[in-house]
């Protein structure tokens, strides 16, 4: 179940001692939804949310994500520079 | 220089239980890909005690762990050096019950070769032994090693590993015991 949520990156999928909760064998699938969360928002690096996690966990941030840039109003001939959430994709328009 | 502040009684939960737990987890030095960075110009004295971040070991390598009997090992602080030129050298210390192949192997592979141990203490505090500079070293048996005197005695291997450094911080990071893919 978690794993549609997260992936377990940069080890084979295996025993770790976290810090949170001790010893967790993420080759495991049932794994609590709530601990593999608490363990991600703690910065745990074995851990990467995927799209359908976003989509479930923290569908505010989602949203944003996948909202089109917005064309803001502006005066005729002034240029514009809009710059999508998350900035790592960023989506660089310039108009004038 | 570090700020000086109040240090009160502080024991979470009235908890202070002496002694390790029973499993230390070790790898070899050469394997770690990185080690956690060591506070810079710290201004409090808690973050002059801890690293930041996670051991990190190269592809295909992992940490290991050892069980060792219980109340049987210890991990001890041991200032040294002359004034001015004071540091320290740690020492862990276990009993491994019994005299299986893999534990005379480890033995025979370890006596000689550059290492790093992490200790979990009784109280979840972590210490890791090695640095980027410093590897942790087996220094000998403290309590013997082979079959013991009498039917009532028991055999096993202990062993004393010890590492040198500057300063004492804590491990908060995660112990990965699955190959890194990195």
């Amino acid at each position: 179940m978690w794993k549609r949520y997260f992936k377990f990156v940069k080890l084979k999928p295996g025993r770790v001692i976290t810090t949170l909760y001790g010893e967790i064998d993420f080759s495991a699938d049932n794994i609590g939804i709530g601990i593999i969360q608490a363990l991600y928002e703690d910065g745990f690096p074995y851990l990467e949310i995927t799209d359908e996690g976003k989509a479930e966990l923290y569908p505010v941030i989602s949203e944003i994500e996948n909202t089109e840039t917005v064309k803001p109003r502006r005066a005729k001939n002034q240029k514009i520079i809009a710059i999508s959430y998350p900035p790592k994709e960023t989506n660089l328009t310039i108009s004038s | 220089m570090i700020d000086f502040t109040d240090i009160e009684k502080n024991l979470p939960n009235g908890e202070n239980m002496g002694g390790i737990t029973q499993k230390v987890y070790f790898g070899y030095h050469a394997d770690v890909a990185t080690f956690p960075p060591k506070p810079v110009a710290p201004a409090t004295l808690e973050t002059a005690a801890a690293l930041t971040g996670d051991l990190t070991m190269k592809a295909g390598k992992r940490m290991f762990e050892m069980y060792l009997t219980d109340d049987t090992g210890e991990f001890k602080i041991d200032p040294v050096g002359e004034v001015d030129g004071k540091s320290f050298v740690s020492h862990l210390t276990l009993f491994h019950p019994g005299l299986q192949k893999k534990i005379i192997g480890f033995m025979n592979a370890a006596k000689n070769e550059n290492l790093v141990f992490i200790v979990v203490d009784s109280n979840d505090n972590k210490f890791l032994m090695g640095d980027a500079l410093r590897p942790a070293v087996y220094a000998g048996s403290p309590d013997g090693a082979g079959t013991g005197k009498t039917t009532a005695a028991r055999a096993g291997m202990s062993a004393e590993f010890t590492y040198k450094t500057a300063n004492i911080y804590l491990y908060e990071g995660n112990i990965p015991l699955t190959d890194a893919i990195v």
